[in-house]
């Protein structure tokens, strides 16, 4: 019925948890794509070292997302296995004893393949956490995920709001956008506690009125949710 | 309602138009051409008629001696009304081939045209074919509806699952 996507990445999944499974140690060197323009990098190097597997992630948002706090967040998360300086023409590194892991191998799989969702997720995290504790000013942030769609975190009082910046290929995908985007705010009439939804085409939405950061207004649809307290904890 | 009307008089004028006997070119030697289509002499075109409904659906039926060009406008009352006729028309034309007495284009300020032709006559039954031409524009109003409220569903169903993360 529905197709609901996965948060992390199958190939890379599947990758490291072979590694583990195997008993062989081929020489590894694969480069792939995600959603959102991002590039993944996993290879081993020759010689003795077959145990040590890296994993580089490419993607054009990073710094922005390193500005946010991503690099705290990965820290927390994989420890060791982060390697200060990322590899040559990608954003961030991984390395993985596969002799010695850092922790169970049976969570390494799912930890590493959620890589990008978890750089994705520090804005995020920030701007909510700001918002719980308080300590939120009103500072829209920015995050140019993809070439010429963005996502901005504008935070208000107890509440955030969330727009998105799509770009149509066609006029026809908008009008759909449009019937599909007006039952997501009707849900409201029939579903409690849930987040408020408005939708513009070709004009700025009137939360990101005077921003400056605001990018490809001319041609792109704009969907505004506001979350509030219950879902932010 | 002036569905009823509007159809009655499309069949009573269309019955009237298909009166098409064989006619080859009287320009180019041994070439046999619908001359609802090539509009070269006067003589063989006959009074073009428009049928309205409102200003939003209406027929244009275009006699000639050999070949009738009937051509309509859809009910299209907002933009996904419009997207679906046109995909739908479009889809229909694109298999114009199969389809007989089908236009591969519309004429220009409708949404789908047929050419019907003395050869078609001398194979099927002219009233069937007007009653042919009648059902299909009462079964392609009803498509579109059908269309659109599936649209409508599936959008109900991709909000409830997306927003029911958050209730």
């Amino acid at each position: 019925e529905m197709i609901l996507l996965e948060f992390n990445n199958r190939i890379l999944f599947e990758i490291i948890e072979q590694r583990f499974t195997n008993e062989k140690r081929e020489l590894l060197d694969v480069v792939f794509a995600d959603f959102d323009g991002v590039s993944f990098h996993v290879s081993t190097q020759d010689g003795e070292k077959r145990n040590l597997v890296t994993v580089s992630m490419s993607w054009s948002c990073c710094s922005q997302l390193f500005q946010l706090g991503a690099q705290q967040d990965l820290k927390k998360i994989y420890g060791p296995m982060l390697q200060a300086q990322p590899e040559a023409k990608y954003d961030v590194s991984l390395l993985i004893d596969l002799d010695n892991p850092p922790e169970d191998p049976k969570n390494l799989p799912l930890k590493i393949s959620n890589l990008k969702r978890h750089v994705f997720a520090a804005p995020f995290k920030k701007v909510f956490g700001d918002i719980v504790n308080k300590s939120a000013g009103n500072q829209i942030v920015s995050i140019d995920y993809r070439g010429n769609e963005s996502i901005y975190l504008k935070p208000e009082g107890d509440s955030c709001t969330v727009i998105f910046s799509i770009a149509f290929s066609e006029d026809a995908d908008a009008v759909f956008a449009k019937v599909f985007l007006q039952e997501f705010a009707d849900a409201r009439k029939s579903m409690r506690g849930v987040p408020a939804v408005k939708f513009t085409y070709r004009e700025a939405p009137l939360e990101l009125e005077n921003f400056p950061g605001l990018k490809n207004v001319e041609s792109n649809g704009f969907v505004s949710m506001v979350v509030f307290d219950q879902h932010l904890n | 309602n002036t569905l009823k009307p509007y159809l009655d008089c499309i069949r009573t004028t269309l019955t009237a138009a298909l009166c098409l006997r064989n006619f080859p070119s009287q320009i180019v030697e041994r070439h046999n051409k619908p001359e609802v289509e090539v509009r070269g002499s006067r003589e063989l075109l006959l009074q073009p008629i428009v049928v309205s409904r409102n200003e939003n659906e209406r027929c244009l039926i275009e006699p000639a001696i050999n070949s009738v060009r009937v051509s309509i406008r859809i009910k299209q009352a907002d933009e996904i009304e419009e997207i679906l006729t046109h995909k739908f028309s479009r889809f229909l034309m694109q298999r114009a081939e199969q389809f007989v007495i089908l236009r591969r284009k519309p004429v220009s300020g409708y949404d789908l045209s047929f050419l019907i032709t003395h050869k078609h006559l001398e194979d099927l039954w002219k009233h069937k074919l007007v009653d042919f031409v009648i059902q299909f524009m009462e079964d392609i109003d009803r498509e579109i509806n059908g269309m659109k409220i599936s649209v409508n569903t599936r959008a109900r169903i991709v909000a409830h699952e997306f927003m029911k993360q958050f209730a």
